[in-house]
């Protein structure tokens, strides 16, 4: 089993692609720990948004345009706004 | 203050011990792209072969979407109206009195008004060529929603709402169900089966360009039911 | 004439499109939107019960959605688990009936025709999921149920109902995403969606990717079980919901979640290595729910928490009896599932009638409403004995079933649970009866009470004389799910 995991690593050229890829998954990460971490509620919506915008260019550039743009209008578009909505009516600071 | 660090600790220790087994199980899957991997020799290779001619859409995406796995996508397009009846059914009929006060700015205000006509086209676009490029009634409804969210920041939620009666609002956003369901019943006589598009390529090209409309103007419509909803401008 | 298996998708079909149909033509008449419901989960439950004879008649039979071959399109079909679509109509169908005048109290009039929407959906949701044979699909019906009953549970006037709704939401979203997480490492893994076809691809598979999706499918659909330690979430959703809904979620909704199980176990029936394990951890999770919601039952002071715990003790039952895996146990879980619904639903019901016309819940408040509601009362003590598991009535079979396969699996220490666990619930049964009957009424809403209104009290009657009528077929129901339960687990022992 191992020997196998290791051939597809071995396979696994890092290329300008792949890169592209690592830098991405990177910045989502860091997105993520943000969300998780941030005590004011309106800055993690705005960085929600962030974070689907990235993913929709992973999305993109994996070859999945119809996902791409669901991503794109869904998570950095609508949903921010309706947070947002909701955090001007419920306050912005976690308690 | 030691409390909350053994909290942190803890949620740290809970989490490594569920992401160790996931990385593990996730890299022992087959690789994604590999020409050898399952997932895009068995079904997947069928969809492709044959796909676009049987199931009657270039976009194989849509294809599957609306043909081969159309009973699906009839259920997406109820969790969405169901998420829709849901909040309507439990947001609070709030005042605005708490609305923000300040207007936003004169030049956001003209370049939404200027774009709004313009993503309308687009998300029309996207709808009816669901078929052939990449998009369909899902996205095309998303930007209808979100144009008209837009419009509602620069306006007022309310105007916006008003422009459609309240009635009109629930029959807008039902289209994707109703639209739907007439299709998957006009399967039976057509198809010989319930969700079955015909074998003429001119009557199938119609009832999907149908379903996009109605899967998108009903998808725009309960988006922007959501935000009315939510921010009190619900008044029906 | 349209064939016969065309009515397959039409079960789920019906009450999706019916429920969708609902706020658009009955917005502000509530009584129609009430006759409306009633009528078409009556149609939904005479083609289930078509179906049912159908597939006692001639076996199982299946549906090529679209007419597609099942790999590429979605295959539904028929088997003696997705039989369970019949006492979901039925449950539904009273549920409603018992709603007509039980909402116009505990919902806003001008949300009515929203929370008879949400229950017809829930009905399709559910429907579509007992006969789907795709693993995406199941997916997709598990959402159109969910989230229908997160918003049933919030309809609710009751100021703890949002908050109840929110942690059900949560529990459930986050369950909602392992399996989807799981329905794609099994994608990932073998290529297919249909359960058939990739049952039978993971028996050939490597167990770590595999125990993975199972790991992830049995955590999921037990979180909408409310399997023992990720119960937390149902005593608060279903004691807030309005009566009729905690009925239906408690009846019918976390029995979809022993469904998903039962469906999972059939996915990877092959793969016994990893079955195994999980079937031990299954049946000592069980034991602890069963004796654990027993005796929180017990120090309830809220009868609809007693009951709400009272399921999670029900659902430990179950699971016990699935994961001993031997032949009388499965079935007799099998069995126990459809007989607590009918039980529990009663049970939810009479509580409701006697909410709505006293406005207590508190249990001893309810005392001497015996005289004051005869046929509600009567309802709720045969059922509570019923639901103590005491011959001949329908909790016995199950229950009794399940011991067997204790015994028969080596395990003599789950009988002695399963009787302490069914003398509580006998004591908080003479708890309840006890107040009702034989105690003066300390309340003047009680002493003022009448008898609830025909579409209360018919229901809870009617759902009575199952409790006694399945208790007295409970060998043909055995006899029933026999097949089933071999063919799920491979051969029993």
């Amino acid at each position: 089993m191992t020997g196998s995991v290791t051939a597809k690593y071995r396979e696994m050229r890092v290329n300008a692609t792949d890169l592209f890829d690592l830098v991405l998954l990177a910045l989502l990460l860091t997105c993520a720990i943000g969300i998780a971490r941030l005590k004011d509620l309106a800055a993690c919506a705005i960085l929600f948004s962030a974070y689907s915008f990235i993913l929709c260019l992973v999305w993109a550039h994996r070859g999945a345009p119809d996902v791409a743009m669901t991503e794109a209008a869904v998570g950095a578009g609508i949903t921010t706004v309706l947070f947002l909505v909701v955090i001007s009516r419920v306050g912005r600071r976690e308690k | 203050m030691n409390r909350r660090r053994a909290g942190r600790i803890l949620t740290a220790v809970l989490i490594a011990a569920l992401a160790v087994p996931l990385m593990y199980g996730m890299v022992q899957l087959p690789a994604p792209g590999h020409a050898d991997a399952p997932a895009h020799t068995n079904v997947s290779a069928g969809y492709i072969e044959r796909g676009a001619e049987l199931g009657g859409s270039e976009n194989l995406v849509t294809g599957v979407l609306l043909n081969f796995r159309a009973l699906d996508t009839f259920g997406e397009v109820l969790v969405i109206f169901t998420a829709w009846l849901a909040v309507a059914a439990v947001a609070g009929t709030a005042s605005n009195a708490e609305r923000d006060p300040v207007p936003p700015s004169p030049v956001v205000d003209y370049v939404i008004r200027l774009l709004g006509p313009f993503i309308a086209i687009f998300a029309l676009f996207v709808i009816v060529n669901g078929h052939v490029l990449p998009g369909g009634g899902f996205q095309g409804g998303v930007l209808l929603g979100a144009m008209l969210i837009l419009l509602s920041l620069v306006m007022d939620a309310e105007t916006v709402a008003r422009a459609v009666s309240a009635r009109s609002w629930i029959w807008l956003r039902a289209t994707g169900v109703l639209v739907f369901a007439m299709v998957a019943v006009m399967g039976l006589p057509l198809a010989g089966y319930l969700f079955g598009l015909p074998d003429e390529p001119g009557l199938r090209q119609v009832l999907t360009v149908a379903l996009e409309l109605g899967i998108g103007i009903g998808g725009g419509a309960v988006l922007a039911g959501l935000f009315f909803a939510i921010a009190g401008a619900d008044r029906s | 004439m349209i064939e016969w298996s065309h009515w397959l998708p039409i079960l789920a079909m019906l009450p999706l499109v019916g429920g969708a149909l609902t706020p658009l033509l009955f917005r502000h008449r509530p009584a129609a939107a009430c006759f409306w419901a009633v009528s078409v989960a009556s149609v939904t439950s005479v083609v289930a019960i078509a179906l049912l004879l159908r597939l006692v008649d001639s076996g199982g039979f299946s549906y090529a959605v679209g007419g597609w071959l099942p790999q590429y399109g979605i295959e539904l079909r028929m088997d003696e688990v997705g039989a369970f679509a019949v006492p979901a109509s039925l449950l539904v169908l009273l549920s409603l009936v018992f709603s007509r005048h039980y909402v116009a109290r505990a919902v806003d009039a001008s949300r009515v025709s929203f929370y008879y929407a949400l229950v017809l959906i829930n009905l399709g949701g559910l429907n579509g999921f007992l006969v789907t044979g795709d693993l995406f699909n199941l997916f997709v019906f598990m959402e159109i149920f969910s989230v229908s009953a997160y918003a049933l549970v919030a309809t609710a006037r009751e100021p703890i109902a949002s908050l109840a709704a929110l942690k059900y939401l949560l529990l459930g979203a986050a369950s909602s995403l392992l399996v989807l997480f799981s329905v794609g490492v099994v994608f990932a893994m073998t290529g297919t969606l249909n359960l058939e076809d990739a049952a039978a691809a993971l028996a050939l598979s490597s167990p770590m990717p595999a125990g993975l999706a199972l790991a992830g499918l049995a955590t999921g659909f037990a979180v909408k079980a409310a399997l023992f330690p990720v119960h937390f979430w149902l005593p608060d959703a279903h004691a807030a919901a309005p009566a009729p809904v905690s009925a239906v979620l408690s009846a019918l909704v976390v029995k979809a979640g022993i469904v998903g199980v039962l469906r999972t176990l059939e996915l990877f029936g092959g793969a016994e290595s990893l079955l195994q394990p999980l079937l031990h951890l299954v049946v000592w999770l069980g034991a602890l729910g069963a004796l654990g919601g027993a005796l929180m039952a017990l120090v309830q002071r809220d009868i609809k928490l007693m009951l709400a715990y009272s399921t999670v003790a029900n659902i430990g039952y179950i699971f016990i009896g699935l994961g001993l895996a031997t032949a009388s146990a499965v079935s007799g879980a099998m069995v126990h599932a459809v007989n607590h619904a009918v039980i529990k639903s009663a049970l939810f019901l009479a509580a409701g009638a006697m909410i709505h016309r006293t406005g207590l819940r508190n249990i001893d408040d309810l005392r001497g409403l015996g005289r004051r509601m005869p046929v509600t009362a009567f309802g709720m003590a045969f059922t509570l004995i019923a639901l103590s598991g005491a011959p001949p009535m329908a909790g016995f079979t199950g229950k009794w079933q399940i011991a067997l396969g204790a015994l028969q699996a080596g395990h003599p220490s789950l009988v002695a649970v399963l009787v302490i666990a069914g003398i509580v619930v006998l004591a908080f049964g003479i708890r309840v009866i006890n107040a009702l009957y034989f105690r003066p009424p300390a309340r003047v809403a009680v002493a003022s009470a009448t008898e609830a209104p025909a579409s209360m009290w018919l229901p809870v009657l009617m759902l009575t004389i199952a409790s006694l009528a399945l208790g007295l077929a409970g060998t043909p129901m055995l006899e029933f799910v026999g097949p089933a339960a071999q063919s799920i687990y491979g051969t029993l022992p």
